[in-house]
């Protein structure tokens, strides 16, 4: 190798990276070691190069910046997935139940459920739903009646100090939240007495499952038929 | 309408990756303020738009790539900026030049900056993303969509920018102290 392409080598090489093939790489170091002005400029660029490197990771990171981005996460999922007339529209059903403390507060609600399969939960059927859930650990029947083409996410989701199976189906732009709720930590008798509330444009609704277990499911759009599996009948 | 994704994946991802996104962000835009505001963007983006992260483990580059689309954007809509033209952006080293003899100096942090703020943008984000760890040229191609190649050589113009700025060089040649005095 010749100082003219040495030279060039050098303005591409990079220390630690093998970005050259190997007899490229042999043929360089051969032709440093003989000559002290290319091994004299290799050395200064590698000089260069870290300082560099130092001067461009010195970049002090502010105060506080941590904080401020998960705030500003919390608030853009707020925003997202949590109307404020969820809350009232809980409150409301609480209120009918005579169970204050039955539904969640917003805050124990938003969004902590663990996050299963992201991408290859599309298209499942409930059966599936069912055995990925029960391979954590979580035996539960979902409901049947849904249509779940349009379940985005499954996974637990606290619900009154307990942790439950849920759903979210997402479809037309709107949305239905479903808690499977059993009679070990809940008075599945009592929310099944009351069914349905209503309030600023989220339903709260109680749907009776196998014995012992009851769906609460909270939606927007009014109606819950957008997320079954047949339309409605006609009344 | 984007997917949800944990809450606890997403503050995982923002412990991993603010700082450095962070120190990209200041480096390409030179602003404290815009920095910070380019980094939160860049999270909100990310929780937003999960379902587009195809593969687990390039999270990191996707994170860079969200930022400087979204630096990308902001320039859109500035005013032009002062920059040196493309052409004289450093050519490849001249074999015929001495190799320079004095040891490196530390280089100032604000200096760089100043170097980094003349660049265009196409030189100046690999060159950042370069002298951060671990970005490869291949990962720099592949950040900017452009043949290793192109990256390659806007590189070694890009340095040899920064270091007739920033790195002392006594024995210049008549001829490259002529052509640094237009910088
Ligand atoms: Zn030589
Ligand atoms: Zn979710």
């Amino acid at each position: 190798m010749d100082c003219r392409t040495a030279r060039l080598f050098l303005a591409f090489v990079r220390p630690g990276a093998s970005e050259f093939d190997a007899a490229d790489a042999a043929a360089l170091e051969e032709h440093l070691a003989d000559c002290p002005e290319c091994s004299l400029l290799a050395e200064h660029q590698t000089r260069s190069d870290a300082a560099l490197h130092r001067a461009m990771n010195a970049v002090s990171v502010p105060e506080g910046l941590r904080e401020r981005i998960l705030q500003r996460l919390a608030a853009s999922r707020r925003r997202r997935l949590w109307p404020a007339a969820v809350a009232a529209a809980s409150l409301a059903l609480a209120a009918a139940l005579g169970y204050g403390l039955l539904l969640p507060s917003p805050v124990a609600f938003d969004l902590e459920h663990e996050v299963f399969h992201q991408s290859s939960q599309l298209g499942m059927e409930p059966e599936q739903v069912e055995q990925v859930l029960a391979a954590q650990g979580i035996a539960t029947t979902l409901p049947r009646q849904f249509h779940y083409l349009s379940l985005i996410h499954f996974g637990l989701e606290e619900f009154h100090g307990q942790r439950v199976p849920f759903l979210l189906f997402l479809r037309d732009g709107e949305w239905a939240r479903l808690y499977v709720v059993d009679q070990r930590h809940f008075d599945v008798q009592a929310l099944m007495a009351q069914t349905r509330a209503d309030s600023g444009g989220c339903t709260v609704e109680v749907i009776p499952g196998p014995p012992g277990t009851a769906y609460v499911v909270v939606y927007t759009g009014g109606s819950l038929a957008r997320f079954l599996r047949a339309a409605p009948p006609a009344t | 309408m984007g997917w949800p994704v944990s809450q606890r994946t997403v503050q995982q991802l923002v412990d991993a990756y603010y700082e450095a996104l962070y120190r990209y962000a200041y480096r390409l835009t030179g602003s404290v303020a815009d920095a910070e505001d380019l980094t939160q963007e860049t999270f909100c983006r990310a929780q937003r738009h999960w379902h587009q992260l195809r593969e687990q483990h390039r999270v990191r580059a996707w994170l860079f790539g969200i930022l400087r689309n979204a630096y990308r954007h902001r320039l859109r809509d500035q005013r032009p900026q002062r920059h040196v033209a493309i052409d004289c952006v450093g050519d490849l080293p001249d074999p015929g030049s001495d190799p320079a003899s004095t040891p490196v100096v530390e280089i100032d942090p604000n200096e760089l900056q100043r170097a980094l703020d003349e660049l265009p943008e196409e030189f100046r984000t690999p060159i950042i993303l370069y002298y951060f760890d671990n970005f490869s040229y291949r990962d720099i191609a592949e950040q900017m969509d452009l043949p290793i190649g192109t990256v390659m050589s806007r590189l070694a113009r890009a340095k040899a920018h920064l270091r007739r700025l920033l790195v002392p060089s006594p024995v210049l040649s008549e001829g490259q102290r002529r052509a640094t005095d237009g910088l």
